[in-house]
């Protein structure tokens, strides 16, 4: 029972740094309360639900973060650092698989309504263009998946690695130009550039991130109620 | 224009996104109460009437619907924020959770708990990458943590 959504947010705003602390569920999923005021954050778009800072359009920015498998993240980036191990919190520490099925009651208790186009526990990435929200399936087993798309009226770039849980977005158009990408299995464009995964080209050129991540339907469905689907 | 301010008492029980299969009983019979405050703003269009005389002198009235003065313009509340459902607010977990401030890295080699297959959550960031894995961050959930001196916030 997780919701197996990777969030990463730049924690600093005007200046400040917040630092946050779990504080209960909202949507069946964990939301946050910031040291600095007590007010409630929400993990899954960084918006303030309610607390001294409600109402004030404050929000964190979502940052890229990678879901990977370990033995993938390590092979492309061998100087990467890891959370050291900490001793103290050895029996709470579990194995844990994205997606898994089941949703305790009191998750349901909290989420206004379940969208049942897709399976609850099925694993998406969700992206947000801020004009319109989509979700990609990444259940089917399979290598990498690069896909041009367009929604709310952005082109993006959809990048999936569904054997590693991976997914990410990335807008289309560069210094006032829509890249085309036509090849499905590598971030490869039309003109022979290169990506890496994180948006690099070798020659130095950066795509822009598209406020994406990897979590499962229910949560995705019940944050963005009018989102489509890939491929339906 | 004037506010309508309600104030709503919500008795809740404790729990949190993951952790483990099933909520302890001393969470879920811990009861807090959280007070939550559901402000709305009612903003009364102002009318206006204005009589406009023809050049024919006959006299017509017409009666237009003036948008009330705005003195400030409100903020921008935007995604779950802008919606949000008191009574599907569930708070009191907390406690359960300790997050990881500032916690040590270890090089990839040292990293031996970590199996090939196990998911992580990659950060990039000024040139240097950091994984946190999925098995310590669903306990934890939050890293208030860093990544090449500058602040990051992992969340799972």
């Amino acid at each position: 029972m997780i919701c197996s959504s990777g969030v990463g947010f730049d924690p600093v705003i005007d200046g400040h740094r917040y630092q946050f602390d779990v504080a209960g569920l909202y949507d069946g999923l964990f939301v946050m309360k910031d040291r600095t005021t007590g007010s409630i954050w929400t993990h899954f778009d960084g918006t303030i639900l309610t607390g001294p800072l409600a109402g004030t359009g404050t929000a964190l920015a979502i940052q890229p973060l990678f879901h990977r498998r370990w033995k993938d993240w390590v092979a492309e980036h061998p100087d990467t650092l890891v959370m050291a191990w900490n001793d103290a919190y050895a029996d709470s520490y579990w194995n844990t698989r994205p997606g898994e099925p089941g949703l305790g009651r009191q998750f349901l208790d909290t989420i206004r309504s379940l969208d049942d186009r897709l399976p609850e526990n099925e694993l998406v990435l969700g992206v947000d263009t801020g004009t319109g929200s989509r979700a990609y399936v990444l259940s089917d087993d399979g290598g990498l998946v690069v896909m041009a798309d367009e929604v709310g009226g952005v082109p993006i770039v959809v990048v999936m690695e569904p054997d590693s849980v991976f997914g990410i977005a990335f807008a289309a158009t560069l210094d006032g130009e829509v890249l085309v990408f036509d090849t499905d299995d590598a971030f490869v464009d039309a003109s022979g550039t290169a990506w890496n995964l994180d948006g690099s080209s070798d020659d130095g050129r950066q795509l822009t991130f598209v406020t994406s991540f990897v979590t499962e339907w229910y949560g995705w469905a019940a944050y963005h109620p009018d989102t489509d689907i890939a491929g339906s | 224009m004037h506010r309508l301010a309600a104030v709503v008492f919500v008795a809740l029980g404790a729990a949190a996104c993951g952790g483990s299969d099933e909520l302890p009983e001393a969470a879920a019979s811990s009861t807090t109460e959280a007070a939550v405050t559901v402000t709305t703003e009612a903003s009364t269009a102002t009318e206006a009437a204005v009589t406009v005389t023809t050049e024919a002198s006959t006299a017509t009235e017409a009666v237009s619907t003036a948008e009330a003065p705005t003195t400030t313009e409100p903020p921008a509340v935007t995604g779950a924020a802008a919606t949000f459902s008191a009574e599907h607010l569930l708070v009191g977990a907390g406690a359960r959770f300790d997050s990881a401030d500032d916690p040590e890295f270890v090089a990839a080699d040292q990293a031996t708990w970590v199996e090939p297959d196990d998911v992580v959550l990659g950060v990039l960031q000024g040139g240097e990458a950091v994984a946190f894995p999925i098995d310590q961050m669903s306990y934890h959930h939050i890293a208030n943590t860093s990544v090449a001196g500058e602040p990051y916030l992992v969340t799972y």
